[in-house]
């Protein structure tokens, strides 16, 4: 595993303070999360989607916005764990 | 079921204020030790209590037995080369007792 | 929603979705309806409880703290009982906990790995935080990154940057800012910003 996600001491530029609201997209994003990840779902760890996510190419890790990581991450875990039929879900692949 | 809970209730290895290091590992897979202090030296402020172990739960496993956490304390002047800010800056982390090693008191 | 035409010259840390993803998650909602793993109204349901939690929460939480030494000796010892007092509700697990800012010690919070923050009490955090660049910098030129957030630590003052890696979650308390003596308590909420909480910021009259 590259550790893409691994960034503290990592040479970086300044940080872009620009405020963003969630969009309609990001805020159901993050409801899937809470919910799945739920004591009451339990659909999947906390700990298994950051694997998934840590597990995507550079590209991806850093090409896809943070609630498109975290639905591509949530779409490969519901796959991998049987609850929804890879043919029911077009995931993008990796851009390059 | 309740052989598991005796093993939690194990104490805490590490002591407030002993002196760690945290092991150099090039660990694959997932784990939440960040890279940066793999190696480094630093201090156990306190335990914090046990958790599921994140390097089972990642994997679909039940992270049991729970793994003891501390908050470890690093100087971060000793930590970066060429270190910017003041010397008494410090850097604190959650740790697994499985990532740390006991060192002399005096490094 | 405004649509926003500025540059995002490192990496997408935050953008609009685009076509494939906003299908993707069509796909999904439509799944696990079908797999009744999960409702749409529960979908929604969760977007109304987030909605309601904001820094404005988290503020409440910090000016209750400054005025009641009671209220701030729960905090200490019992977040979640703490901001229960408040009107919310916490779950048993992460740890919460606050980081108590003196004259003597600054703390500021990151997760270096992924973007832990306290959820619960401040929502979602902003886009800034979970960003490369924070993520990078904020372990090894902490001043540096607090400078260009406009915070500059008294000589003498100690730096404590946390980094959130596991099972904990950080609420800073920031210290109360001399001369306010005579602000009623939602007063000293309105001076308390998100970014005082994260301590990338003090909080200042």
């Amino acid at each position: 595993m590259e550790r893409t996600h691994d960034l503290g001491g990592l040479p970086a530029g300044k940080i872009d303070q620009t405020e963003h609201e969630l969009t309609f997209f990001d805020k159901r994003v993050d409801a899937l999360y809470a919910l799945l990840t739920s004591p009451k779902k339990a659909a999947f760890t906390m700990d298994e989607v950051r694997r998934t996510v840590e597990s995507f190419s550079q590209a991806d890790y850093f090409g896809l916005s943070y609630y498109e990581r975290w639905l591509k991450a949530m779409s490969l875990l519901l796959i991998e764990k049987g609850y929804v039929e890879a043919s029911a879900l077009d995931i993008p692949q990796a851009s390059s | 079921m309740i052989s598991v809970r005796c093993d939690q209730s194990k104490a805490p290895k590490f002591a407030d204020g002993q002196c760690v290091q945290v092991i150099q590992d090039e660990s694959l897979g997932h784990c939440r030790t960040p890279l940066y202090v793999r190696g480094a030296y630093g201090k156990i402020v306190s335990y914090i209590g046990s958790y599921k172990n994140p390097e089972d739960l990642a994997y679909g496993g039940s992270g049991l037995p729970e793994s003891p956490l501390y908050w470890v304390e690093f100087n971060l002047s000793e930590l970066w080369d060429n270190y910017t800010g003041d010397n008494t800056d410090t850097l604190q982390v959650e740790v697994y007792e499985h990532w740390l090693r006991k060192t002399a008191q005096d490094k | 929603m405004m649509p926003h035409d500025h540059p995002h010259p490192t990496s997408r840390d935050h953008s609009e979705p685009r076509a494939a993803f906003d299908r993707l998650l069509s796909q999904v909602l439509t799944a696990l309806d079908e797999s009744a793993l999960l409702t749409t109204a529960e979908v929604t349901a969760q977007i109304e409880d987030m909605e309601g939690r904001t820094p404005t929460e988290g503020a409440k939480l910090i000016a209750r703290c400054w005025v009641d030494p009671e209220f701030r000796e729960l905090a200490r010892h019992d977040l979640p009982a703490a901001a229960a007092q408040i009107g919310i509700s916490m779950p048993p697990h992460p740890v919460f906990l606050i980081l108590e800012n003196t004259e003597d010690l600054h703390h500021v919070v990151v997760c270096t790995l992924c973007s832990c923050y306290p959820r619960p009490i401040l929502g979602p955090p902003p886009v800034w935080y979970k960003s490369r660049n924070y993520r990078s910098r904020v372990v090894k030129e902490p001043r540096e990154v607090l400078a260009e957030f406009g915070t500059v630590l008294p000589a003498g003052t100690n730096l404590r940057v946390v980094d959130s890696t596991a099972d904990c979650r950080y609420l800073v308390l920031p210290l109360r800012p001399k001369g306010t003596e005579h602000l009623a308590e939602s007063e000293l909420a309105s001076l308390v910003s998100r970014d005082s909480m994260i301590g990338v910021t003090k909080v200042s009259t």
